[in-house]
């Protein structure tokens, strides 16, 4: 699924080639792109709503933070946002993933700051509450 | 510990996690040149179907033509016809 959502930014960039005005460096226009796209695909996934559940995971068993496998730890991640409505999901995974400032999300999506803000906070209020009903302590047994 | 700081330490870790690369070149270079060619073919569509419709003009003339015609040989002697000749 990756691959096809990387060929659709490309694609789309390159049908909207004319849009670009060269204010900005390509990149950031790319990025608005793939934020779009993944948008987008994950507003249709909603409609399916097909959601992996926590218990679905193996318990990470690990001393250390540090030991933990990443790709398990984005794995979990990816799980419990997808929980969320698709903007929400949006806004945290920036954030967690990408380290977004609320400013750079504002600009990705056209939103604005304050926007961006208040969607955040609401959706990290959500995701607790998600998290505790799915015992996500319990799952991470490295967390003390 | 608060489970949005739990979370936090797992977007960390998760942060860690190598973007894999896709090698997708081959497959948008495949999905952009048909719809360059698409306008090619509309055209030439385009131009297909007025031939089309001008032949069925010109076609549907022509055996309104060819049926008045008996034969086209029979055009030399009609004026003949009329003319006693002994």
């Amino acid at each position: 699924m990756c691959e096809e959502l990387v060929q659709d930014v490309f694609v789309e960039a390159y049908f909207s080639l004319k849009s670009y005005r060269g204010r900005a460096p390509l990149i950031h226009w790319l990025r608005k792109i793939g934020v779009r796209v993944g948008y987008r695909y994950w507003k249709e996934q909603a409609k399916t709503k097909a959601v992996v559940p926590l218990q679905d995971f193996d318990a990470i068993e690990a001393e250390e933070p540090d030991a933990v496998e990443p790709s398990a730890a984005a794995e979990i991640l990816h799980a419990l946002l997808a929980r969320l409505p698709a903007a929400d999901r949006l806004v945290l995974t920036l954030m967690y993933f990408e380290q977004c400032g609320t400013k750079e999300i504002a600009a990705r999506m056209g939103w604005t700051r304050a926007m961006v803000k208040m969607r955040a906070h609401r959706a990290r209020k959500k995701l607790k509450t998600i998290a505790e009903s799915e015992n996500l302590l319990e799952k991470l047994g490295w967390i003390r | 510990m608060d489970t949005l700081d739990a979370i936090e330490k797992l977007a960390q870790q998760a942060r860690r996690e190598k973007t894999p690369a896709f090698h997708v070149a081959d497959r948008i270079m495949y999905r952009i040149r048909p719809e360059e060619d698409r306008f090619s073919f509309v055209v030439l569509e385009l131009f297909a179907s007025v031939s089309a419709v001008v032949a069925s003009v010109v076609g549907y003339f022509s055996v309104g033509v060819l049926r008045s015609l008996a034969s086209p040989l029979m055009q030399f002697f009609t004026p003949l016809q009329e003319v006693r000749l002994w």
